[in-house]
């Protein structure tokens, strides 16, 4: 992998920890969503941070998977394509089914439910697919949904 | 300096396909000078339809198409520009029959000279004066040289001859200094009869015009290096080329040449080899006449090679080269071994890459459409050298379209070349009885090639990596290495990128 993709994928987990572990944090600690049938800070305190941990992590982690296979794969050609396009996908679902489990099980909240699920959502498009879609390795730097628009039309890469 | 090469008989166009592959991998540029050299060839041949001069002629085709795509880049690979003055037979302007009685006018021979017309008969048996020489001289230089003797180079100024010898004149009043450079065997028919004779009209001409001090004559004498057993089948043909005279032919063309014509060469090379190659299969000539390249014509490039751009200081030199250990050739046996391993490594390796991966990548790209390249596993190599137009504007320099004619046309012509060399080089590797170690031949098979096999392309001592080395030398990593901003201009579409690859192929 070249420098300048892990040093992208370094910032945008950076951004997206701030935004879930302050700025989203704040929106709740602040009401800004209000949250009144429980007490905001013991949810935040237990609830907010295991669900947020959990998603970071996996975002992460699903992240570091992809770009580990793919820059330690020997390619030969574009035959392996749609393999390829189904990895991210399948890894893809972690996040996913991570924002099922925390916004349902680990969240205690119902007044939160719908509103974590969006910030959940927004996390992990940021932290998987944007990451991914910017900061693939060499050879499958197009297969992420959106990719060839996004890094060569866009960034001209 | 321009060069001529001028190739006699099968063995001398096979001998011009050498030169060729090898000119077209750089091996008779000037990268220091480029464009200063340019070769020019003359095929002579009684045997118009001859199955290794058409192979010969497709080479130089091919070549000629790929060269004229202007791929120079930082080497010499498809640098120098390679005219060819076509075909001249001795029977060119012959309308009657094409046979010895006729040509010698044999019956009037006999009624007007009848003490002529009776050494004729002791010379040639009725089958040698009556057999049909469209076929070439048939393996007897004594029918070749009688047919090559009454070549009058003065009376030829409309033909080829007239051409080459203008075009040297050119030269000479240009202030350069030709290089004119003679190769076929020395064994056969047509070379082993044309050879020194040709040799001697040329030095005369140049003799009678003056010039001859200003123009360097080089010769190259193939020695016998493949046998066959004739199988004529059904066939009823009596006079036929038959390996069992070849070193009879040999000892008496080079006693002629010790002779008659020491003077006529600034160099002489002789090139041989003591294990005869089965000829694969038999032919009296024609189209069917068409053995497969062996190493032996390797060393006849490498040979013309020294006298082009380094030949021997002292005049009459003859040069002798010989192999470490019989029935096995490795790359210490190759002449300017650095040089030579550099060039057919690069473009073996480019050969290699193209053909096993890029091309069919492209192919795919014609047939499904470019959309779906650019976002695949092959995308990130391709767009570099096809940038399609930016969100906001054309943020690019130059958008190539990858469908254009002029785009797809450059891709066959390069394909082809990379087929055509890759077959010859494969093709001396297989010379039976002889075990050539220079390039893991398996690997090299058209129809089997697999890009895994990248890192074990070159053999024994040409490759001095080690396994490390080795195991990152894959045709992802040469990809991810294509940089258009590493050549020169134009530094896009096919050719950009099969100079880029290029580059990035040199180890």
């Amino acid at each position: 992998m070249k420098s300048w993709e892990i040093i992208r994928i370094i910032i945008f987990n950076i951004i997206g920890a701030v935004l879930i572990f302050l700025g989203q944090r704040l929106i709740y600690q602040n009401q800004i969503i209000p949250i009144q049938k429980i007490s905001v800070d013991a949810w935040l305190g237990h609830d907010y941070t295991t669900a947020a941990l959990t998603i970071f992590i996996v975002c992460i982690s699903a992240t570091i998977v992809w770009c580990a296979l793919a820059a330690t794969t020997r390619f030969t050609d574009g035959r392996s394509t749609g393999t390829w396009t189904l990895i991210w996908w399948l890894l893809g679902l972690l996040p996913l089914l991570s924002i099922g489990v925390t916004v349902f099980f680990i969240n205690k909240s119902e007044e939160a439910q719908f509103s974590l699920m969006v910030f959940f959502l927004l996390d992990a498009l940021l932290l998987y697919w944007l990451t991914t879609v910017t900061s693939s390795p060499e050879a499958v730097k197009y297969i992420p949904p959106g990719a060839f628009f996004v890094r060569h039309k866009l960034m001209g890469d | 300096m321009s060069i001529y090469v001028i190739g006699i008989g099968g063995t001398g166009a096979k001998c011009i396909e050498a030169i060729i592959q090898l000119t077209s991998i750089g091996l008779y540029g000037n990268a220091s000078n480029p464009q200063e050299e340019n070769l020019r060839l003359l095929f002579i041949d009684a045997d118009q339809t001859n199955g290794n001069l058409e192979r010969a002629l497709k080479s130089l085709d091919i070549y000629q198409k790929c060269q004229s795509l202007e791929l120079v880049d930082k080497y010499s690979w498809m640098e120098t520009k390679i005219d060819s003055f076509g075909l001249w037979s001795p029977f060119l302007n012959t309308s009657a029959n094409k046979n010895l009685g006729s040509f010698f006018e044999y019956n009037t021979l006999k009624d007007d000279q009848p003490a002529l017309g009776n050494l004729f008969d002791i010379l040639y048996t009725a089958e040698e004066r009556g057999a049909n020489l469209d076929v070439g001289f048939r393996g007897r230089p004594a029918i070749g040289a009688a047919i090559m003797s009454q070549v009058k180079l003065n009376d030829l100024d409309a033909d080829a001859w007239g051409r080459l010898i203008a075009q040297i004149q050119t030269d000479i009043g240009g202030g350069k200094q030709p290089k004119v450079f003679l190769c076929g065997s020395i064994f056969g028919g047509t070379g082993a009869s044309g050879l020194p004779t040709i040799g001697r009209l040329i030095h005369n001409k140049l003799e009678r015009e003056k010039i001859r001090d200003k123009v360097d004559l080089g010769c190259l004498f193939v020695l016998p290096y493949f046998g066959f057993k004739p199988e004529l089948g059904g066939n009823s043909e009596t006079v036929y080329a038959r390996s069992e005279q070849f070193l009879m032919n040999t000892e008496a063309a080079l006693r002629y040449y010790g002779s008659q014509a020491q003077d006529t060469f600034n160099t002489v090379y002789l090139i041989g080899n003591q294990n005869l190659s089965p000829v694969k299969k038999f032919s009296v000539g024609k189209n069917t006449q068409r053995n497969d390249p062996h190493f032996i014509e390797l060393f006849a490039g490498l040979a013309a090679r020294q006298f082009l751009l380094k030949p021997p200081s002292q005049l009459g030199s003859v040069v002798l080269i010989n192999r470490e250990s019989v029935r096995h050739l490795t790359w210490t046996d190759i002449p300017d071994q650095k040089e030579v391993l550099a060039e057919l490594v690069n473009a073996t390796r480019f050969a290699f890459v193209w053909l096993s991966n890029i091309a069919p990548a492209l192919a795919e790209a014609r047939k499904n459409g470019v959309n779906s390249l650019q976002k695949g596993n092959d995308g990130f190599w391709f767009v570099k050298f096809f940038p399609s137009r930016g969100f906001l504007g054309n943020n690019h320099n130059k958008i190539i379209d990858f469908n254009e004619l002029e785009q797809q046309e450059a891709i066959e012509k390069i394909t082809s070349w990379c087929q055509d060399y890759l077959h010859w080089l494969e093709q001396i590797h297989q010379c039976a009885g002889e075990t050539v170690e220079l390039f893991n031949a398996n690997y090299l098979n058209l129809s089997k090639l697999n890009p895994q096999f990248l890192s074990d392309l070159v053999a024994g001592q040409g490759d001095s990596r080690d396994q490390t080395q080795k195991s990152k030398d894959t045709v992802q990593r040469l990809k991810e290495r294509l940089n258009p901003q590493a050549i020169s201009q134009p530094n896009l579409g096919v050719l950009g990128l099969a100079k880029a690859l290029y580059l990035v192929c040199r180890l």
